[in-house]
């Protein structure tokens, strides 16, 4: 194996696939980007099993073709210290390390042989459906925080994907849920249907990141297609297999509440304000708010028992019998977040039933949180 | 609260354990019985040996025998039921004897505690001289005999304690440790038991010194983790602090039964009432507990634990009941007789314990006390800590591992709602009793 490449490119390349590199012990492979040099140019792979993802790159100018698994780490670090220019990557005679030179600077470096790296997943035969980047990068950041970070919580560990239809529009839904909190957020995608008809895909927090990270990058779209094991995504030269998880997602259309009663429009930003301003007093753990709705008055209030209170006001629209209710002031911020208009609406039915939080106009999001009993 | 000592300045931890100690305190309120043997044990038929004096020790009586054989050993022997709350009283004041020496009390049950006097000596003495001091103390003040092992770390001075009784006192001094410990049997080892010696022995493995000369990796690969630990212990490394007990780790209860029981569906009425008597127990501390740990004590004797964590707390008996039902399958309770159930639950949350140290039974008292006080101060001063409600009703619903066993079919009514429920079981327990209302089932004749 021999090839040269530019150093911006191989520096660009190693810093998106080392990401996926699993640095723990198990399978020292799996620590290890798989460098494979051909008639198509340089490919870099890495896997942590869950996640896989493929670079290509095709202006380094390949003079013996070859394969090796290199650290993706320290690779990645040697591309750093490298001056602009031209690098030259060739095997040494073993074969179980590379020289790597650039205008200054020689380094060797020791690999394990391309076999041990695991197969690459097959493409799913389904049709690739296009999904512009923006939109899945903004439904992706809404409802990924409302995922469960608790491991044993396998079924709430990653972000549902299926399509819903909204008076003939075919959309993407992404919804996330803790097992205290729920969002769920659609987005207009043609074809949609096609992918998640009859399949839904349930992805875990840590490959939606992959995939938005990927998604966020210039612009364009995200072609996605789908197979029982994996989905899978490309743009531009790079794709990534992303393994769903082979679990129940709870039916959450049963937990959403039609009709409360209560309803508070809330300007969005001064909301948002008021929740941040009193994060600063709330009890570490449990970030414990209160909310108090009153006439045009809502009262937003915490108390960390040995070092004191903070509370603010909104002025809001509110015409119910006065409510106080208690939340973790951490998933009302993100909640919140996941709302891009003006105001917002929060209804609710009394202080221990599920809340929920929407933009004033339009489907796009909902947000779902239960409260804390903190009176 | 642990020991903040400096780095390199050798510890001081003294193990105190008082001798034959509820024997002890039968002897002491009652004179006529010194010198006799004292057999203090559950009832006749199942119970098992709490304590013998060490008069009845020589007819070969031990703790934890059947009551049964204790009878046959020594039939002239004078047999005591059990006395909790006396020795609770007597073991409240020997706590409050070690706790002028030290701060550090670390209790292990009503009779048993580590102290850590890592650096009292200008106040006290010498490690071995408060030890003796505290032997002196307790002697003079209850007329009983504690032994004590004093060393450089827990491990070491429970051995020293053990092997200085009755009344001792052991000093392994600093350095010694090693060789303190190597001609000694693997039994002596802390957590190791009768099938870890046997494994131990089918490997020519005899004495503590035989532990510390194998590899490491050899233990490890065939004991897993507490190889390791075992290959520390021998070796002397003991780094475990003496941990103040000013928190309550698990709340269970446990029955024996007059008989043994065989049917599935008594076990299931035994493990219905203890599940609600365990859940009612913690709703009356403020406690959460998200381990429920099923024991399962087998006719010969031979016992079984069996555990399962929830994605949330618990408080509810119903719940409880569910996964100890599940745990039950996963044992031969059926197959073979059983003797004994116990449910308990740890992984607690709720309320910090008060500031206070003593056995396990101490703390709860006192936390009662508070609640009481709390309660005649009016329902407003009774503030509880916020407590986030959650979207999918029941214990294990929607939360299943993929491929785990199925989830414990959740309970049907909302948890608000069960909690109502069992606010309102509490209070006519309180005022009628435990009997003033129970599950239907427990009203079955078998």
């Amino acid at each position: 194996m021999n090839f040269t490449v530019d150093r911006d490119q191989l520096e660009g390349l190693l810093s998106r696939v080392q990401g996926v590199s699993e640095r723990r012990h198990t399978m020292p492979v799996l620590s290890h980007a798989l460098i494979r040099a051909d008639a198509s140019g340089l490919t870099m792979v890495a896997s942590d099993l869950e996640i896989v993802i493929r670079c290509t790159v095709t202006g380094a100018t390949v003079t013996a073709e070859g394969a090796i698994a290199l650290p993706a780490k320290k690779f990645f670090d040697i591309a750093k210290v490298l001056p602009k220019g031209d690098v030259t990557i060739s095997m040494t005679k073993e074969g179980t390390s590379v020289k790597i030179s650039g205008k200054s600077g020689n380094f060797r470096l020791a690999g394990l042989p391309a076999q041990e790296f695991p197969e690459m997943p097959e493409k799913p035969s389904s049709k690739p459906v296009a999904v512009d980047g923006e939109l899945f990068r903004k439904l992706a950041d809404r409802v990924s925080p409302f995922a469960s970070s608790d491991e044993t919580r396998y079924n709430l560990a990653g972000v549902l994907l299926e399509q819903h239809d909204l008076d003939g529009a075919s959309m993407l839904r992404m919804v996330a849920t803790d097992g205290h909190r729920l969002a769920l957020s659609d987005g207009e995608v043609p074809g949609i249907a096609a992918l998640f008809g009859a399949r839904k895909a349930l992805v875990p927090r840590k490959g939606l990141t992959e995939i938005r990270k990927l998604a966020e990058g210039g612009v364009g779209s995200i072609e996605m297609s789908v197979s029982e094991k994996f989905l899978f995504v490309g743009k531009g030269d790079t794709e990534i297999w992303v393994r769903l998880l082979d679990a129940d997602f709870p039916d959450y259309r049963q937990v959403i509440p039609k009709g409360n009663p209560l309803s508070a429009k809330v300007p969005r930003e001064a909301f948002t304000a008021a929740l941040k301003r009193v994060a600063v007093m709330a009890p570490e753990k449990v970030h414990s708010v209160k909310l108090a709705f009153e006439g045009s008055r809502l009262d937003v209030s915490t108390t960390s028992p040995d070092l004191g209170e903070a509370s603010d006001t909104v002025e809001v629209e509110y015409a119910g019998e006065p409510l106080k209710i208690g939340f973790n002031g951490k998933y009302l911020q993100e909640a919140v977040a996941g709302v891009s208009e003006d105001n917002l609406l929060i209804e609710m039915k009394d202080d221990v039933s599920q809340a929920v939080i929407r933009p004033e106009s339009g489907t796009s999001f909902l947000a779902i949180i239960m409260p804390m009993r903190i009176f | 609260m642990t020991a903040g000592c400096e780095p390199g300045v050798p510890r001081a931890i003294l193990h105190l354990d008082m001798d034959a100690f509820y024997a002890s305190v039968e002897v002491r309120d009652d004179p006529t019985l010194a010198g006799k043997p004292v057999i203090v044990g559950g009832s006749e038929r199942r119970g098992v040996v709490c304590a013998a004096s060490y008069e009845a020790r020589k007819f070969g009586i031990r703790s934890a025998q059947p009551m049964a054989t204790a009878h046959r050993l020594c039939p002239r022997g004078i047999f005591l039921p059990v006395r909790m709350a006396r020795y609770r009283e007597v073991s409240r004041l020997i706590f409050a004897i070690f706790h002028r020496f030290t701060p550090l009390v670390e209790p292990l049950s009503v009779d048993e505690a580590f102290l850590d006097v890592t650096g009292c000596e200008r106040l006290f003495g010498s490690p071995e001289k408060i030890a003796r001091d505290i032997k002196a103390v307790v002697r003079e003040e209850t007329g009983l005999t504690v032994s004590a092992g004093v060393a450089t770390s827990k491990h070491v001075a429970k051995i020293a304690s053990d092997l200085g009784k009755p009344d001792g006192l052991l000093v392994v001094p600093p350095g010694t440790e090693i060789a303190f410990l190597a001609p000694l049997p693997v039994g002596r080892l802390w957590g190791v038991g009768k099938v870890t010696e046997g494994a131990l022995e089918r490997m020519g493995v005899r004495t503590i010194r035989d532990i510390a000369a194998l590899p490491v990796d050899t233990l490890i690969g065939r004991f897993g983790a507490h190889g390791a630990h075992m290959h520390a212990l021998a070796n002397g490394i003991d780094d475990r602090p003496v941990e103040t007990g000013n928190e309550v780790k698990s709340i269970g209860h446990e029955d024996t039964y007059e008989q043994d029981i065989r049917g599935r569906k008594t076990m299931e009425r035994q493990l219905l009432d203890l599940a609600h008597r365990v859940a009612s127990r913690m709703r009356r501390h403020d406690f959460r507990g998200r381990t429920v740990t099923l024991k399962v004590k087998y006719s010969d004797f031979e016992q079984v634990t069996r555990a399962e964590s929830l994605q949330q707390t618990t408080d509810d008996g119903g719940t409880i009941y569910r996964i100890a039902r599940r745990l039950l399958d996963k044992t031969e309770a059926g197959a073979r007789p059983v003797r004994l159930l116990g449910i308990s639950l740890s992984n607690l949350e709720g309320e910090e314990a008060p500031a206070i140290s003593g056995p396990d039974g101490v703390v709860l008292e006192n936390r009662m006390d508070r609640e009481r006080a709390t309660m005649a101060g009016g329902p407003e001063l009774h503030s509880r800590k916020p407590v986030q409600l959650s979207l999918f009703g029941g214990s294990g619903q929607g939360a299943a591992k993929a491929k785990a066993p199925e989830a414990p079919a959740p309970s049907v009514v909302s948890p608000l709602r069960q909690e109502a429920l069992n606010k309102t079981v509490d209070r006519i327990h309180e005022k009628y009793g435990r009997k003033g209302i129970l599950p239907g089932r427990l009203l079955e004749e078998d």
